[in-house]
């Protein structure tokens, strides 16, 4: 066939070549009538389309590059992951969205991860150790990386990394983390150039001296959050301007197993092995691209891509998919609703309990979760050890409810506000649910759509009632949830203003203390605090769902929904 | 015919410039703050007052608006359309590589529309009143009153999901180059964007050509013994062509509309995509950078549509001259 030359793959001037001498070839056959004059023009408008398709594929590939790799898919050693969100940049520093951890999982590396089991895993950090007053924390790291670039990766690069972190003009959203590095305060204030507390005394070693003990620094290393940067490289650019950095988006040097390549379109992204990975891989190239869920669900079971995020509400129907597998977690995160305590419409305790007791969490687990998640009666659900087993269940007992409120002598005349960021299927169902539920009991719940631009806004002005909101790892140290409900971290993290000096003194003693039984009974009674007084209205805890093709092998979740790519290095194709 | 254009020209740029100044105090009235909400609540630790307030201030965003359509003004005269605010990057650069996914989509639909939504509306007129005409009336509203959403969910269902023959989503395979790999991705919403815009091409067509067929001038051509394919390609076609010249430049614009919506189906990186991305994000430049895109364009189109009108009918450029 003539137009077989379009799809072999030659430089777009030939084809543009090839395209002129055809239709010479035609208008001269046929040079007859009006019939085929209309003919040779349609003809001629075709074949200009056909070749500016052809060119206008992107870049050309580079030689030795492989292309042409349709029809050829289930030989080649490439996978296609799906984003659930467009992906901006590599930027670990600022305050982010999943799918950029996701892609930064997949070109960055950080000390320690969370595994399979909900354990800190060893990455850059070969092990690391603790002193006995807790207040210095000791990183041996692997001698054995390299920088994609070929530069050796060192102690200096993680010191450099954490300073970065640290310093809140770098745009760091993790600078808070750091306070109780020593050092840090001055280092805020300006009265020091670097951080005493960090400190790098060999190329592999790398130590943080804090000011007071922590026994749970690890939970604000893990990745996707903070990763190590190349100091040869960032180090260059002024701090001021990293926000921005064109490096960010297109990095040039990587440390994870699958580095940068280009973005093939503005949604997605090619990545290549990384010359200098300490192991051997087993893929040729890997695709991220932002895909919604209906398409990726689609594309899943078509088998274009290898990898995606699933929806409770999918999960069923991914499930018996010939060739797919559902890969199901219990997830890190709650879901929960969120009052402005300080605003006092929900400040009586009877008021938030009977909120619990009016809606039917199991039902919600069940109809709109499809089954896939638990409820929870505390923030904190695992490790299995910081579990206290004399919580109490708040049941679904509209009477009780009733009770409650006319104990607390409510008014079913207060209007209260189910703020929803509308859009999202689970929560946009769940609110609707729950307003008919707190209804039933004589609360006048009406759901009030908040658009996602507004809603930091409106936390800051302290104007919500109840809003919903899922996030949280609360699955591997119960100090976790400090940042949701300590009184210093109001304005903060801790949204709905709760401050309870008790609780606060129980969480102070629980971060100091090493030996795991004294920390057991300090949480067990924290978290009765928390289960009586109920800051937050928690309605359950969603399982961590992922499908993959038959085509990627060795894929498992760990941790959180924006961890799915945390052992990339050991994937491969096969099926 | 230069005078007229000067005039025009002239027209456009003040409309685009009072176009651009509404925008700004649209996007002020507008809810949301693009630096409260960079900087998430959910997961920010640190003192989130004071990183709110840098992040407004390296964006420029603590200036009084007036300083800021300057500003913005200044340097789009110099050819810069600034920076996005999610991912940096300048707009002008993700503008061009959205803008070439929007045109390969767009350009094969109208190609598809006018190939199909034309000729059909030609024969409709010619074979008036047939099975011919019925059908193609009925198709043709069918087109214009189905939503493209319905029919590409439809396309999916069936030509992706069902049969297999064609890819559900996307531009191009992962990595896949060459012309075949993209001719695939492109047919699925190519055709369904075409087919909701050849409706109202062949509507057109097919009374702008009954309009003309009714005309003297052809009676006199047809006694004056031409044949019927030389009195309908030769004497009607080209006359009926007018209005359609004007039709299909001026659906451009809403051509762009149906994009919008074609690309979030099908998860094609195009400017409708881009721009439903940037005001949930409420990335200024990028959303002004759009929107006056498409001004340009509507503008654009429209004085293309009055200058190929002249260029087909004489009679329009004399009187211009006149």
């Amino acid at each position: 066939m003539q137009t077989a030359f379009l799809f072999d793959g030659k430089p777009c001037s030939r084809k543009i070549f090839f395209a002129i001498s055809i239709l010479g070839h035609i208008t001269e056959a046929e040079k007859e009538g009006v019939t085929v004059r209309i003919r040779s023009t349609l003809m001629s408008i075709g074949a200009a389309v056909i070749v500016l398709a052809a060119c206008s594929t992107g870049d050309e590939p580079a030689p030795g590059e492989p292309e042409g790799t349709e029809g050829t898919a289930q030989d080649s050693r490439d996978v296609s992951v799906q984003l659930y969100q467009a992906p901006t940049s590599f930027n670990p520093l600022i305050a982010s969205i999943g799918p950029n951890h996701l892609i930064s999982q997949l070109h960055w590396d950080g000390l320690v991860s969370v595994g399979p089991d909900n354990e800190y895993e060893s990455r850059l950090a070969e092990s690391w150790s603790v002193s006995e007053d807790g207040m210095t924390w000791t990183f041996d790291l692997r001698d054995d990386v390299t920088w994609s670039d070929g530069e050796p990766f060192t102690a200096d690069d993680v010191l450099f990394s954490f300073e970065l972190y640290a310093d809140p003009a770098s745009g760091s959203a993790n600078a808070g983390k750091f306070a109780s590095v020593d050092g840090a305060a001055a280092f805020a204030d300006g009265e020091a150039d670097s951080i005493a507390g960090f400190t790098a005394p060999d190329d592999h070693t790398f130590v943080v001296s804090l000011t007071e003990p922590n026994s749970a620094f690890l939970i604000d290393l893990i990745q996707p959050i903070l990763f190590i940067l190349p100091e040869h490289v960032v180090g260059e650019f002024p701090v001021e301007e990293l926000t921005d950095h064109q490096f960010f988006r297109e990095p040039t040097v990587g440390l994870g197993p699958y580095v940068f390549q280009r973005w093939v379109t503005d949604d997605q992204i090619e990545f290549h092995p990384n010359p200098q990975y300490r192991n051997e891989l087993h893929l040729d190239r890997v695709f991220a691209q932002f895909l919604t869920t209906d398409v990726a669900m689609a594309q899943l079971e078509t088998g274009e891509i290898d990898y995606a995020q699933v929806a409770a509400a999918d999960a069923t129907r991914v499930e018996q998919i010939d060739g797919v597998t559902l890969h199901r977690d219990e997830g890190p995160g709650v879901m929960a609703l969120h009052t402005a305590h300080d605003s006092g419409k929900l400040a009586d305790v009877r008021v938030r309990q009977a909120i619990l007791h009016a809606i039917d969490r199991d039902s919600l687990v069940d109809e709109v979760l499809n089954g896939e998640g638990k409820v929870v009666d505390t923030l904190i659900h695992g490790p299995d050890w910081a579990m206290p087993d004399d919580l109490t269940h708040y049941d679904y007992d509209p009477a009780r409810a009733q009770a409650l409120l006319d104990e607390a002598g409510w008014d079913s005349e207060t209007p209260v506000r189910l703020e929803v960021t509308p859009g999202q299927a689970d929560r946009d169902t769940i609110v609707t649910i729950v307003a008919g539920q707190l209804q039933a009991v004589g609360i006048d719940a009406t759901v009030a759509e908040m658009e996602s631009s507004v809603m930091a806004e409106r936390i800051g002005e302290r104007d919500f009632d109840l809003l919903i909101s899922g996030y949280g790892m609360f699955n591997i140290d119960p100090a976790a949830m400090d940042a949701r409900v300590k009184c210093n971290q109001i304005g903060g993290s801790n949204l709905s203003g709760y401050c309870n000096e008790e609780l606060d003194e129980l969480l102070e003693q629980g971060i100091a203390t090493a030996d795991q039984d004294e920390r057991q009974q300090i949480y067990a009674e924290a978290q009765r605090i928390m289960n009586e007084e109920v800051p937050i209205i928690l309605l359950y805890s969603p399982n961590n769902l992922a499908g993959t093709s038959a085509q990627l092998q060795g894929f498992e979740t760990a941790g959180s929904v924006s961890n799915h790519f945390w052992n990339a290095a050991d994937w491969s194709v096969g099926g | 015919m230069i005078a007229f254009l000067v005039r025009r020209l002239m027209i456009s740029g003040v409309v685009l410039a009072a176009m651009s100044i509404l925008l700004f105090v649209l996007l002020q009235v507008m809810p949301g703050d693009p630096a409260e909400m960079m900087i998430d609540p959910f997961s920010f630790a640190g003192n989130r007052e004071e990183a709110v307030a840098r992040r407004r201030e390296q964006l420029g965003l603590d200036q009084p608006v007036v300083v800021q359509y300057f500003r913005w003004l200044g340097e789009l005269l110099q050819g810069n359309l600034g920076y996005s605010f999610s991912s940096g990057r300048a707009v002008s650069e993700v503008m061009t590589t959205r803008l070439s996914g929007t045109i390969r989509l767009m350009g094969a639909s109208m190609l598809i529309a006018v190939l199909v939504g034309i000729p059909v509306g030609i024969v409709a007129a010619l074979r008036r009143n047939t099975a011919v005409d019925y059908t193609a009336s009925f198709v043709s509203l069918l087109a214009i009153s189905v939503p493209s959403f319905f029919v590409a969910l439809l396309g999916i269902y069936v030509f992706a999901l069902t049969l297999g023959w064609l890819p559900t989503a996307g531009m191009n395979s992962p990595g896949g180059t060459g012309l075949w790999d993209s001719l695939r991705y492109l047919i699925l919403p190519a055709s369904i964007l075409g087919f909701a815009l050849a409706g109202p091409y062949m509507r057109y067509a097919r009374s702008s050509m009954l309009e003309v067929l009714g005309q003297d001038f052809l009676v006199t051509a047809r006694s004056k013994g031409l044949s019927r394919l030389q009195v309908v390609g030769r004497h009607a076609l080209r006359n009926a062509m007018i209005p359609l010249v004007t039709v299909a430049a001026i659906q451009i614009p809403s051509l762009f509309a149906g994009a919008v919506v074609i690309e979030q189906i099908f998860a094609w990186p195009g400017m409708g995509r881009m721009a439903l991305e940037a005001i949930s994000a409420r990335d200024y430049p990028i959303l002004l950078g759009f929107v006056m895109a498409v001004a340009i364009l509507v503008v654009v189109c429209n004085l293309l549509a009055d200058l190929a009108y002249a260029i087909i009918d004489p009679r329009i450029r004399i009187g211009g001259r006149a």
